[in-house]
């Protein structure tokens, strides 16, 4: 089930939400029975029989976090820690990567079988890496709660389930223990509406009407066509616009509905278009994903540990695994490779005491801070949006000009009918760069809410009234969410 | 540019922390938020309700709904009493040429419209015979894809749209008696007596369109000069009007969208008698008159497809409706596009249907001996399949 459907929000969502506060009525444990029982539903709809894989993943993990959680010797407990991680990295690998492993094979030696039958069950990389990190801090010893029931909770709680954000079992659990969580919070509904409706005009206007501007660009390149200078720059546009919306319109979904069940969710986007380097970006994008891989990946590499060049490796290698985590697909990995250099080059720059006040000046080293950051952004996206290096290759070259520049493409541009529409290029730009971000609003209105300021209240109410109309409207477009993939 | 960022994840923010301890703050403010955003999501659909729909929705087919509804309120006003009424789909706009047949000396009244199905063609006629039209003889003209649609309406805004005036709320009472799904059975019959406009199903058909303007803005006033440019030209042509104009096609029409199984659906049986009974208690007889296919649909598409076709015209005849044709076609070369016909082919067809409802009509002792453009049958009974 997407979250941007009407049986979503006139359905599934009311149903759940009555569901949950009369169970509270009834039975202090009661609402986590419900919840996990919606989000099964909730994950069901698609595919039934891999919610049976979900379940079967959900037992294995919560007894190893028990056998690793017990007095057993230490020697015994890493043997059990590293094969139950690589019984769930196995699984992934399977269902995620074998066709990538076996083309890849097939693409270099000639052999191996052709493309494998393989169904993707949706969520499966949010999911595991969910439970790795609970089997990681079971063998710590950090493990607190231990109610089997919180633990479905929190590896199914269908906010996150499908596409995070991803999260970390010591900011849930307590949460699930919480008898608060379970009370009826009309400032809690009220602002997990609030961050639904943003959330959901930022997938279904922004990020939706800048998909074919997108696709009609990357499909033609893929396809062989030669993108010119304005076509090739205005696909990758689009489509750095567009991942951003999808991603975040989905995360501010995810954290508002949340936030009506009475959970708190982690954010997960901090207006990462606005980054003046490129550490800045990824403080600011996807941050429970690069949470989890500094946590379970960076730091046990070694973290920056061990001087500079093994520093260097551990970020090179940790954004490398972060672009194989997105897809099984060599253009992943390049944009993860492309990341991890960008990263290198920035620490390297710091550390060589240079900055960018000394060549710009100070009043201009912020803007031309972020004019690069967003030149390296939008570059690594091409290669995360094109399916093939060619058509990636074609994209880069007419965005250097190396296929021409033809005029009737950017009149027909200026021409188009969309420009003045609520989903206009040009506005979604500006919202991007320019506008505050989806959790300052809901900030300013529980400062309001909480300080009953009428005018504004009121003000506010309407306004999102109207644009969850405009929402509501838009629904209907095919685009999934471009993180269901990964 | 610069702003405080947010270099963890922050989980004191978005009513955590003090609200949690609290269930009560914020509460009054929270439910006043609450109601003005009902207010605002009300309002504006309210708005989109009322929004003259001339620019939201795109031409041709919302203009032809307007020349419709325009024909529908003179024949009213006239209490008209043409000799020949004609309810039907596209396929009789394009084909059954009402100003031919005025030619050839009957009056003649055509309410065919695109995506119209039997149960449509019930709806416009009970609102017609409310009103006081009177018709000496009505004509269903249907293409085959219109026997076997499932469904009591195709999901058309301009479906809806016929379906007004005092008799709307019996209309989708009987779509909710008629239809086969329960979920549409249950929305009809809600439709029935809460209205299209408190049920919202104007707002829902309304949505493409409407996220169209929204996202095209200009579109609107394109819409609005197509749409009446539209409306003036379909009612000055007394409902005939072609779609594709190529000269000829061989690509099949939307029959292909049904299996061979496909069945006739139980509301077309139910319509189709709904409409002979409004003859037999208002005096004026019920002919059907299948619009061809193109002789590549023919060869191509399930024999079934026009086998379940051809029984439901031999059922007709119990229902008290005369069936003027069987299943025919016509070459590939009088159609405009892969359904509708081109010129010739509206000249072919017209003269058709001239000469068998004459015939009928003589057989009947009818007034059809007056017409004055009378066409041999025997070109056509050459083309027919099935006879």
């Amino acid at each position: 089930m997407l979250f941007h459907t009407h049986l979503f929000i006139f359905g599934f969502l009311p149903v759940a939400l009555a569901a949950f506060f009369i169970a509270a009525k009834v039975n202090k444990r009661l609402p986590v029975f419900v919840l996990i029982a919606a989000s099964l539903i909730f994950y069901a709809y698609w595919m039934p029989e891999v919610t049976l894989l979900l379940l079967g993943s959900i037992v294995f993990n919560y007894l190893a976090g028990l056998f690793l959680q017990s007095d057993r010797p230490k020697a015994t407990r890493r043997l059990a820690v590293i094969a139950a991680i690589a019984i769930d990295l196995g699984l992934l690998a399977w269902f995620k990567y074998a066709n990538f492993f076996t083309e890849t094979l097939h693409a270099l030696t000639g052999f191996g079988p052709g493309p494998l039958d393989i169904i993707l069950p949706i969520g499966i990389s949010f999911y595991t890496f969910t439970q790795i990190a609970y089997l990681v801090d079971s063998y710590k010893g950090e493990v607190k709660e231990k109610s089997f029931s919180s633990y479905v909770l929190f590896v199914t709680f269908f906010p996150h389930l499908i596409a995070g954000p991803v999260l970390h079992h010591k900011e849930m659990m307590p949460q699930f223990a919480d008898p608060n969580t379970y009370r009826f919070n009309w400032l809690r509904i009220t602002l997990g509406a609030l961050l639904f409706a943003i959330g959901l005009w930022k997938k279904v206007v922004f990020a939706d009407t800048m998909a074919p501007w997108a696709n009609d660009a990357f499909n033609a390149a893929d396809a062989g066509m030669i993108p010119e200078l304005y076509t090739a720059w205005g696909g990758s546009l689009a489509y750095t616009l567009q991942i951003y919306f999808d991603f975040s319109g989905y995360s501010d979904m995810a954290v508002g509905l949340g936030l009506m069940f009475g959970i708190v969710l982690p954010i997960n986007f901090d207006s990462p278009y606005r980054s003046l380097s490129i550490v800045d970006f990824w403080r600011r994008w996807h941050m429970t994903l690069s949470r989890f891989l500094r946590d379970y990946l960076y730091i046990p590499l070694g973290g920056n540990r061990n001087g500079d060049v093994s520093r260097y490796r551990n970020l090179f290698l940790t954004m490398l695994l972060g672009g194989l985590w997105h897809g099984a697909s060599w253009l992943f990995v390049v944009w993860g490779a492309l990341h991890g250099i960008y990263l290198i080059i920035a620490h390297l720059w710091g550390q060589a005491g240079l900055s960018l006040q000394r060549f710009v000046g100070k009043t201009a080293a912020p803007f031309a801070g972020w004019a690069i950051t967003m030149f390296a952004v939008i570059i690594a996206w091409v290669f995360f949006r094109a399916t093939t290096i060619g058509g990636a290759g074609d994209m880069l070259g007419g965005m250097a000009g190396m296929n021409g520049a033809d005029p009737a493409v950017l009149m027909n541009f200026l021409a188009d009918p969309r420009l003045w529409g609520v989903g206009s290029p040009i506005i979604v730009m500006l919202a991007a760069v320019l506008l505050p971000n989806s959790m300052w609003m809901v900030r300013q209105a529980e400062r309001f809410l909480t300080d009953n300021k009428r005018a504004a209240i009121l003000g506010g109410g309407l306004l999102t009234g109207v644009a969850t109309f405009v929402g509501l409207i838009f629904i209907g477009a095919q685009n999934e969410f471009l993180y269901f993939q990964f | 540019m610069t702003h405080k960022s947010g270099a963890d994840v922050d989980l004191d923010a978005l009513g955590g922390g003090d609200a949690a301890a609290s269930g009560k703050r914020g509460g009054k403010g929270a439910r006043l938020f609450l109601l003005s955003m009902a207010g605002g999501l009300i309002a504006s659909a309210a708005i989109a309700s009322l929004a003259p729909e001339n620019f939201i929705h795109s031409p041709p087919e919302f203009g032809m709904a307007e020349a419709f509804e325009d024909h529908v309120t003179a024949a009213c006003a006239a209490k008209a009493t043409p000799d020949l009424l004609i309810i039907g789909d596209s396929r009789a706009v394009a084909g059954v040429s009402a100003q031919d047949i005025a030619s050839a000396g009957y009056s003649v009244e055509k309410f065919a419209l695109g995506g119209s199905g039997i149960f449509t063609g019930w709806a416009v006629l009970d609102r017609l015979v409310d009103c006081g039209v009177r018709p000496k003889s009505v004509v269903m003209a249907y293409g085959s894809v219109h026997v076997l649609d499932t469904g009591a309406m195709m999901d058309r805004t301009t479906n809806y749209d016929l379906l007004k005036g005092p008799r709307a709320g019996h209309a989708f009472a009987k779509a909710s008696e008629w239809e086969a799904s329960t979920f549409r059975r249950l929305a009809y019959k809600a439709i029935s007596v809460a209205g299209p406009e408190l049920t919202g199903v104007d707002l829902v058909l309304l949505q493409p369109a409407l996220r169209n303007v929204l996202e095209k803005p200009p579109a609107a006033i394109s819409n609005n000069l197509g749409n009446e440019a539209e409306r003036a030209s379909f009612l000055a042509s007394a409902g005939d009007r072609f779609y594709g104009k190529a000269n000829g096609t061989s690509e099949l029409p939307d029959e292909k969208q049904y299996t061979a199984d496909q069945a006739v659906p139980q509301v077309n049986r139910e319509a189709s008698a709904a409409i002979a009974d409004l003859g037999r208690t208002h005096g004026f007889d019920v002919v059907f008159y299948l619009l061809p296919v193109s002789e590549t649909a023919k060869a191509k598409l399930p024999p079934e497809l026009f086998e379940t076709v051809e029984a439901f015209r031999q059922e007709l005849e119990a229902m008290g409706i005369r069936p003027l044709n069987a299943v025919w076609t016509l070459p590939d070369a009088d159609f405009g596009d892969p359904s509708h016909v081109n010129q010739r082919g509206r000249d072919a067809v017209t003269a058709d249907f001239l000469a068998r409802f004459a015939a009928g009509q003589l057989s009947r002792g009818g007034r059809a001996g007056e017409a004055h453009n009378r066409v041999s049958l025997t070109v056509q009974e050459g083309e027919q399949t099935g006879q």
